[in-house]
């Protein structure tokens, strides 16, 4: 390892960091694969008291840096580190976006193609029907949940189990050198390459073309309580006991309420200013990239494979290069880069769903370009805009990393002020101030969906 | 009389495969011209090329100056977020805009959906859609009006009936037709004249009472047979009943 890591100048620490978060990330992609497809699936499949609760319950880590998930965590869990716990917060992000995966995957199955599953051989033949309609995203998904913990330095360094990306943080923030953090960044970018790209390529073909909406009778949904019962464990698991384990030192100590909001006061104006800024940059890019794509097949599945291999890359290797720009616009274009490729497929489905027929009666008809893209095309492309910018926004609000590297002096976001503070400020504090995250986003999580469900 | 369209040994390739070829055909006003054939006999790429929308691979197609063409689509093409109204009156961007309300509510009663005005097209059964996608064709008073399997999807009883309007609605605004159908039937109804494309090629073209009589492509002569046994089954049932 030593004479392979001397010619890139990386010492052998790294090499052994960049070892326990593959370890770490194949661990993750496994648990998350092995139980996140098949919930996804039942999710998709069965009906059940509380549904849509539960279903956010699993879904609310999304929402959240997964260094707030490992905080709770470090609070419920005093051991002396080891891989397990930091596996188990990874996989409170890896569980739920498999988990989605599936669900999506499974909601496009039409209802002739359900009963026809039911008449061939009941409700289980259904499950391994839609199981395996269901893989290829789940898959991709799992993959993608491993290769996201490589270029998360948070949990590793919380839990007692450094990863690569801790090392990369270290050497920018601690020992000011970016040169030696922009080669381990692309040491990290190829090991994440060689796992992600390959698979992005191959399932890019299929990503593209199901990204083209079809209007489909949803299949009838059974009732389930096993369902709600694995969806509860599960949501349990990822959600639950980190808050668990965030209220635990609120029950011994005072509320600190009034400095954790004098905290929220001073970062609440960035934190939201990059969060927009990230929103407009990504869809804006996104639905420019989708239109310029349009329903060329070749054109689509470059631009979802491009999409693909983005989401893997460390988000710190293009904020590194952005160091000598540091401004907020520059974090917000580089915080946008995260949000970018889920923004680009949803823009893709946005466009795919418009049939060209709508544009050749436009044109037929003599109707001008711009009218028929203000008043027919704009329009409809805003239902994807929408939760396109709100995920982006969350996204970029989540991550801490590139916020460190570009936010200029003074402005700061809030989980990078909790990021900072948590080393030295007592438990209670970082406490309150996690639980004042989970509550925005949580609150942006619902007020997002009434607006979507009103609209 | 000056045709409004006239179409010259056209050819269209898709990929190096050749759609169809050597296609001619004119169209005057007041002309019922149904274009029938096979699925995937290239009846809606000649149709697309009438309308304008795409470029033919070779020979031309010569429109008469300013022609106004309406069109109704295969999926009808309704824009979704847009009001019944709004889908209309957008389509008539030649009226100054005060204007436009009243044309397109007039367009809409004609074809007897001015109650569906404020609706949007999602929230309307088929017939009811069908009914304001040929609003919107006739509201710009064309000259050249294009069907492509606009009944397709209907059930027989309700086929007959838009059938029926589609015919008042033409003969009310004086426009030439042309409507694209695999089903003679349809073609009967209204069209006067047709052309038949089979293997790549116009198989025949004419008065469509003269090919049905004496039919030489396989699809005229599968109707013919059909006509003959629906013919014999009928005797056979009225000597049954007697």
């Amino acid at each position: 390892m030593g004479n392979l890591a001397q010619p890139l100048g990386l010492d052998p620490p790294f090499w052994l960091a960049l070892g326990r978060s593959v370890l770490v990330g194949a661990c993750v992609a496994g648990l998350s694969l092995a139980a996140g497809w098949p919930l996804g699936v039942r999710a998709g499949l069965t009906d059940f008291p509380g549904r849509r609760l539960l279903l956010a319950l699993l879904a609310l880590p999304l929402l959240l840096p997964s260094f707030l998930v490992a905080i709770g965590l470090s609070m419920l869990w005093r051991g002396s580190g080891g891989v397990a716990p930091v596996v188990w917060a990874f996989a409170g992000l890896g569980i739920p976006l498999v988990a989605c995966a599936a669900f999506a995957a499974t909601l496009a199955l039409t209802r002739s193609q359900a009963d026809a599953a039911r008449l061939a051989g009941g409700e289980r033949h259904l499950l391994r029907l839609a199981r395996r309609s269901a893989f290829p995203l789940a898959g991709l998904a799992a993959t993608l949940a491993g290769v996201l913990t490589l270029a998360d330095p948070g949990p590793g360094q919380i839990l007692g189990w450094p990863g690569a990306a801790g090392e990369l943080l270290v050497s920018f923030a601690a020992h000011y050198d970016s040169a030696l953090a922009t080669r381990q960044a692309l040491a990290l970018t190829a090991v994440a390459a060689l796992f992600a790209w390959p698979l992005a390529w191959r399932l890019a073909p299929e990503v593209a073309v199901g990204l083209f909406a079809r209007d489909v009778a949803r299949p009838a949904m059974k009732a389930s309580r096993v369902t709600a019962g694995w969806l509860f464990l599960a949501g349990g698991f990822v959600t639950v006991l980190p808050l668990v384990g965030l209220l635990k030192p609120l029950l011994a100590h005072a509320w600190p309420v009034a400095r954790a909001w004098r905290e929220v006061s001073r970062t609440a104006a960035d934190t939201l200013i990059y969060a927009a800024l990230a929103a407009g940059f990504a869809v804006g890019l996104a639905f420019l990239l989708a239109w310029a794509a349009g329903r060329s097949a070749s054109r689509r599945r470059w631009l979802v494979a491009g999409a693909l291999a983005l989401f893997a890359l460390p988000p710190a290797l293009p904020a590194l290069w952005l160091i000598p720009w540091s401004a907020r616009v520059t974090v917000g274009l580089a915080l946008a880069l995260r949000g970018l490729p889920l923004a680009i497929l949803l823009a893709l489905r946005a466009v795919g769903s418009m049939p060209p027929s709508w544009a050749d009666a436009a044109r037929v008809h003599r109707v001008s370009r711009p009218t028929f893209f203000a008043r027919v095309a704009l329009p409809w492309c805003a239902r994807w805009a929408w939760p396109a910018a709100a995920i982006a926004a969350l996204l970029a609000t989540a991550e801490v990393g590139t916020v460190l590297l570009l936010h200029p002096p003074g402005h700061g976001s809030l989980p990078l002020a909790v990021f900072t503070i948590m080393a030295n400020a007592p438990e209670a504090l970082v406490a309150m101030l996690c639980l004042f995250y989970v509550l925005l986003a949580a609150a942006l999580a619902v007020a997002a969906q009434r607006f979507f469900s009103w609209r | 009389m000056k045709a409004l369209l006239q179409v010259r040994d056209l050819a269209q390739c898709h990929d190096s495969a050749t759609v169809f070829a050597n296609v001619s055909l004119a169209v005057a006003p007041g002309d019922r011209l149904a274009v029938m054939g096979a699925s995937g006999s290239g009846k809606t790429t000649l149709l697309r090329l009438l309308a304008g929308l795409a470029p033919p691979t070779r020979g031309a197609i010569e429109r008469a100056p300013d022609l106004r063409i309406g069109m109704v689509f295969q999926d009808l093409a309704l824009w979704p977020n847009l009001s019944v109204l709004d889908n209309v009156a957008l389509a008539l961007p030649g009226l100054p805009k005060p204007d436009r309300p009243r044309a397109a509510n007039a367009a809409l009663a004609a074809c007897h959906v001015a109650d569906l005005a404020s609706r949007q097209p999602g929230t309307l059964s088929i017939g009811q859609q069908q009914r304001v996608a040929l609003a919107r064709a006739i509201a710009g008073r064309p000259q050249l009006l294009l069907l492509d399997e606009p009944f397709s999807s209907l059930d027989p009883l309700l086929r007959e009936k838009l059938m029926a309007e589609v015919n008042q609605v033409v003969a009310e605004i004086g426009a030439a037709l042309v409507i694209v159908t695999h089903d003679p039937f349809e073609a009967l109804a209204l069209a006067r004249s047709a052309v038949v494309l089979e293997d790549g090629r116009v198989a025949e073209a004419g008065e469509l009472g003269t090919l049905l009589a004496n039919a030489q492509s396989r699809l005229l002569r599968q109707f013919a047979l059909r006509i003959e046994q629906f013919r014999g089954g009928l005797d056979k049932t009225f000597q049954l009943d007697l």
